[in-house]
């Protein structure tokens, strides 16, 4: 997290995210196959065990590749979500995790990109690592919790580090309900990032903001 | 870490016979060089270079117990 002065806009990056009122969470959407249409039926329940064995297959063989030491799992399949976990010899965690989840995330596209490419329907695959997701988004919570303290205190805005959408989407709900910060998203993927600003000073108009 | 990325952009593409990874070794690490057919360089670049960028990601963590730097190019 870093601080900056509410007034200094000039040198940040014009902000494409959450205008016109809606909600910074609504804003957090990954499109992972971004060539299949926006309205979807949700995709019959066999095809979709076909398609989530086929990214486990995967996600098997590229830890296999990667050297490390652990099993997948399937953890969920709905609709249109597969939910991937990966578990056994943590010292493997470094490489198949990366450095703030970066090799999870290029592991988790490439997945969803090949798997997609079996379907006209639009398919999300999500991936985890020896609990990788959890103890991050308790972390950012945990962060942004702090920093919207000082914010509040100091009436300064700060940046979040970039974050992935999903990244993203725990930091604005995290703070949706606490009282004097306002969140929003600035900057362009994959180096977005949030900024948490002083709601009675922020861009969008807060009708309670006290003086 | 050839064969790593010779698989997934195999899965990538139209023609996955057309695939080929050659490992060229230089002075600063070795290089990837990925060749595709024709039509299919879009799909390794992907939109805003987020596929090449991943695979980018994936051989440098396969190349992490190798201690050699790698790099990865798409050949035109």
């Amino acid at each position: 997290m870093t601080l900056r002065e509410s007034s200094s806009t000039a040198d940040s990056t014009p902000k494409s995210g959450a205008t016109g009122g809606e909600s910074p969470v609504a804003d957090e959407t990954e499109v992972l196959d971004e060539t299949a249409p926006a309205e979807q039926e949700p995709i019959a329940e066999v095809q979709m065990d076909e398609l989530a064995d086929d990214a486990r297959d995967l996600f098997q063989e590229i830890i296999s590749h990667l050297d490390v030491d652990a099993a997948v799992g399937i953890k969920a399949i709905d609709d249109r979500d597969i939910h991937l976990d990966a578990d056994g010899d943590e010292t493997g965690g470094g490489i198949l995790i990366g450095r703030r989840g970066q090799t999870l995330e290029a592991i988790q596209l490439l997945i969803a990109t090949i798997v997609g490419r079996k379907t006209d329907r639009r398919v999300r695959v999500f991936l985890d690592a020896f609990g990788y997701r959890e103890r991050r988004a308790e972390s950012l919570r945990q962060m942004a919790l702090e920093v919207a303290e000082q914010v509040r205190s100091a009436g300064q805005e700060a940046l979040t580090e970039p974050l992935s959408p999903a990244e993203r989407r725990i930091i604005h709900t995290a703070l949706v309900d606490v009282e004097g910060v306002a969140t929003y998203s600035e900057g362009e993927e994959p180096n977005r990032y949030v900024v948490i600003t002083p709601s009675d000073e922020g861009e969008e108009p807060n009708p309670e903001s006290e003086a | 870490m050839k064969d790593l990325i010779e698989l997934l952009t195999r899965a990538l593409v139209e023609h996955p016979e057309e695939v080929e990874v050659r490992e060229v070794e230089g002075p600063e690490g070795v290089t990837l060089e990925i060749y595709v057919a024709p039509g299919d360089t879009g799909k390794v670049i992907g939109r805003g270079g987020r596929i090449i960028s991943a695979l980018r990601t994936v051989a440098k963590a396969a190349s992490v117990k190798e201690g050699r730097r790698v790099f990865v190019e798409i050949m035109a």
